[in-house]
């Protein structure tokens, strides 16, 4: 195993020439002044593999690339590891005839896995990097073995979904100390992933520095040349930390990232909720950095794919981030951001949906990707023509009774993202939430809720809705903030099967690496496609040995 | 430098406006930054706020804040309309014998309360002919009593199907919604009905602006037959309470057996059974007599959010 360097000083000639002979002024004047101002004349820490992110990915990394010898330095810009990965259910979608597969009676090869992954017919597939899914698959029954090797333990069970046409889907058990969980309690079981996988890490020697972030990749000159380490802002200002190997970008999504998000879809501007931004911001951190020097982009239709959990509706109504398997509990570490729990809603016949105008626009007994684009619609704002603005959820006491709602903190958040009217006129008085750009009509609401009621009455709704049960008429009136949450990010940085990543013309960027969800080609969803290109990523910085020779 | 003018005039300027428009009677503040002659300061000032020639208000100027102005704590005048005030400001040096005076008009826009009206508790549908109840309530924006004020509702036509005085004791749940239960008889058409619940808020302390709401019924003829629907598990058939049964105008919902009893007149009926977690088939129910149907309901897999991609 490598060891780490701390405080090694490289002069920036050396770093250039790669150790060569002094190269003379005139030798030197063939890099441009402003390339040699980027490689810094100090590097604080040194490392063989820089690791940006230590969530599934990364620690996946960590542990792979230790394994083989490499020494590793893995920063996280959060308080704590695990990323998106910590925040998850915990469900792998690992197959090709591993054990567990086995225990379970099931069927599986390597080759199955490629041709569900790469199938025609489903969306999640279909436009995938088919060389991405040829190594997924080969590494699908050694990664099963290897998490098992890291101390990851599995619960029984196992699931078909998405592509797949045999079950492979299983969870993870929970990680068994509760003050090291972080996520939310109910049914996320992500921390007995990552926890594993970064005691893996650390007994293997790798220095996990948290709470740093990285601003910057190194590279030898803007768009040509090796990437030579990052700078990153520490607890203590900024550092320079050199990759003598590589440095790999495992920073997750980009869904929090307003600007890179509508690159691939105009209509997600700012008010739309993300999935687990209370603890993984997905910032879009690592692609950024890598497009400053020349990656570009992959696979992009994936994201705008419409299958899957890359927008999904807000289920936990009346907070800001109401994502369908999170629920942050007051006693969780995260509450103080999440601020509220939310109103859990069963049964969405008990509300209907709004715009920022007052005016219903689709079944709200509905969920999938139409529904998504109604959302999306233009609300009819002359300032606002991309996004749909905010969707309010509009409900009566009654349907509190119903749904056995507690309509206060902690359950929900006061703070824009909740109101209550004696009437609906005061209802749609009292909205002001911070993406509520223009004052509700009353007279508007009044008008939407008259309408749906008489609905109600006839049996004939304007968009079709069959649920018509219940009308919305006992004081007092609630408005709940249920604006659709983005989740999966399923496009990302070019690489190649090496997980390098390649640049605008086509070309391997020397010792850059990413893998995860900032990774581009491979729109499965959840971690397992986080895992395995993590792996080959660590593996191939360590030694140097393509992929497909696992 | 000269002292009768130094001494003669504080100059005054709106730092705070006024609401552009405010609630008769309401509490409002204005700030006003001042400057004051040579020489002079806040200290020992007095203020006035005339309405023509009463006096709304005087005093000693409050404290300014840190940046030199000084906020005026305010009620409105109970009168709607435009309003026209005069704040002086003025100040007496005795040992010079000095007297500085500046003043400001301040104009007001001053509106009745707003009010609002909620209807619930409206059967729906009813049998024509038939007297049912309602609950309706009003709201004023400024949180005014309205006990003992009348609220009426009217039909299509604008005849007056019933009336009611507000209660004196708000709707559980609000802040101040004063409501009152009203009778009412449904017409013998059999359509839906939008009727309108209005208030007209009269002889109170401060203005008020009256408001309508809209509210519908159906109304169905006699009945004749019962439909009996029975809602239970496809695979266990187990009963499944609450679940949500509409059959054609009809609506019920399952008691803890499962079962609904519908009463209905002649005819033919669609029947849409709801209930989350299961997908229950839509059919008809022809009624020529008391009918019984058994609606097995198929339980949907428990909702894996990992596992929601489609093709």
């Amino acid at each position: 195993m490598g060891k780490l360097e701390k405080n090694s000083i490289v002069s920036r000639r050396s770093v250039l020439s790669g150790g060569a002979a002094a190269v003379g002024g005139a030798a030197l004047s063939g890099l441009a002044t402003e390339a040699n101002a980027q490689v810094p004349t100090r590097w604080d820490r040194t490392a063989d593999l820089v690791i940006v992110g230590a969530g599934v990915s990364g620690l996946s990394a960590a542990c792979e690339a230790a394994e083989h010898g490499a020494s590793v330095i893995a920063i996280d810009m959060n308080f704590d590891i695990g990323g998106h990965g910590i925040m998850s259910g915990g469900q792998l979608h690992l197959g090709g005839g591993n054990a567990h597969q086995k225990l379970e009676g099931v069927t599986d090869s390597p080759d199955s896995v490629f041709k569900d992954w790469t199938r025609h017919d489903h969306r999640a597939a279909r436009y995938s990097d088919r060389d991405l899914v040829r190594i997924f698959a080969d590494w699908n029954v050694d990664t099963y073995d290897w998490l098992l090797k890291q101390g990851v333990k599995y619960e029984t069970g196992m699931q078909q979904s998405a592509a797949s046409t045999v079950p492979r889907q299983f969870r993870t058990i929970e990680w068994h100390i509760p003050s090291e969980v972080i996520s939310p309690r109910r049914n996320r079981n992500g921390s007995g992933l990552v926890r594993p996988l970064a005691n893996s890490a650390r007994a293997k020697g790798v220095d996990i520095v948290l709470n740093t972030k990285m601003t910057k990749l190194i590279r030898e000159q803007p768009l040509s040349g090796r990437v030579l380490g990052i700078t990153a802002q520490g607890p203590n200002g900024p550092i320079n930390i050199q990759a003598r190997k590589g440095v790999l970008l495992c920073t997750g999504g980009h869904t929090d990232n307003v600007n890179l998000r509508r690159t691939f879809d105009p209509r997600l501007t700012e008010e739309y909720q993300v999935a687990c931004s209370a603890y993984s911001p997905q910032s879009g951190d690592g692609e950024i950095a890598a497009m400053d020097v020349g990656a570009s982009l992959w696979a992009t239709a994936n994201q705008t794919a419409e299958a899957g959990t890359a927008i999904t509706k807000t289920r936990h109504i009346g907070c800001q981030w109401g994502y369908n398997s999170l629920v942050y509990e007051p006693d969780s570490p995260l509450f103080p951001k999440a601020r509220a729990m939310g109103l859990t809603v069963e049964d969405f016949q008990n509300i209907i949906m709004v715009k920022e105008n007052g005016l219903r626009f689709f079944d709200e007994t509905r969920s999938g990707y139409d529904f998504f684009a109604a959302c999306m619609s233009w609300s009819g704002d002359p300032q606002k023509l991309n996004g749909g603005g905010p969707i309010w959820a509009i409900f009566d006491q009654a349907a509190v009774t119903r749904e056995r709602w507690k309509t206060e903190p902690p359950y929900v958040d006061l703070s824009g993202w909740f109101f209550k009217g004696d009437t609906l006129k005061e209802l749609a008085d009292n909205i002001a939430g911070p993406y509520q750009r223009r004052k509700m009509n009353p007279a508007v609401l009044e008008e939407t809720v008259a309408k749906f009621n008489a609905g109600i009455d006839s049996g004939k709704d304007e968009f079709g809705r069959k649920a018509l049960n219940f009308k919305i008429a006992q004081p007092p009136f609630f408005a709940a903030w249920t604006t659709p949450i983005l989740h999966d990010t399923l496009a990302g940085l070019h690489t190649n099967t090496n997980a390098q990543v390649v640049d605008r013309k086509g070309e391997v960027i020397p010792a850059l690496y990413c893998a995860g969800e900032s990774m581009g080609g491979f729109a499965q969803h959840g971690l397992a496609r986080c895992i395995i290109f993590g792996r080959v990523a660590g593996r191939h910085a360590a030694t140097g040995r393509v992929a497909s020779a696992l | 430098m000269d002292e009768k003018k130094a001494g003669s005039a504080i100059r005054l300027g709106l730092t705070k406006a006024p609401p552009s428009s405010i609630d008769a009677g309401a509490e409002f503040s204005v700030s006003v930054g001042l400057e004051w002659p040579g020489g002079m300061g806040p200290d020992g000032a007095t203020y006035r706020i005339l309405d023509g020639k009463k006096t709304i208000t005087s005093g000693a100027l409050p404290k300014p804040s840190e940046d030199g102005s000084v906020a005026f704590a305010l009620t409105a005048p109970a009168s709607a309309g435009e309003h026209r005030w005069l704040l002086t400001v003025a100040k007496d040096e005795n040992d010079a014998g000095k007297r500085a005076e500046g003043a400001l008009p301040l104009a007001l826009t001053i509106v009745p309360h707003a009010t609002s009206l909620a209807v619930w508790d409206v059967p729906s549908p009813v049998v024509r002919g038939a007297k049912f109840v309602v609950k309706a309530g009003a709201k004023c924006t400024a949180s005014c009593g309205f006990g003992g004020r009348e609220i009426e509702i009217r039909d299509e036509a604008g005849e007056l199907m019933g009336s009611a005085p507000l209660g004196t004791i708000t709707w559980e749940g609000t802040a101040s919604l004063y409501w009152a239960t009203l009778q009412l008889k449904a017409p013998r058409k059999q359509e839906l009905h939008a009727w309108t619940l209005s208030f007209s808020p009269s002889e109170t302390d401060l203005p008020h602006e009256g408001a309508t709401s809209r509210f519908s019924f159906v109304t169905v003829p006699e009945p004749e037959h019962s439909v009996s629907v029975k809602v239970v598990n496809t695979k266990t058939k187990a009963p499944i309470p609450n679940a949500q049964v509409r059959l054609g105008l009809y609506r019920a919902v399952t008691d803890e057996t499962g079962a609904a009893k519908i009463p209905v007149p002649k005819g033919k009926f669609p029947l849409i059974v709801t209930r989350v977690g299961y997908e229950i088939p839509e059919r008809n129910v022809l009624v020529s007599k008391d009918v019984r149907v058994r609606i097995a309901a198929e339980q949907l897999p428990e909702e894996d959010p990992f596992a929601t991609w489609t093709a």
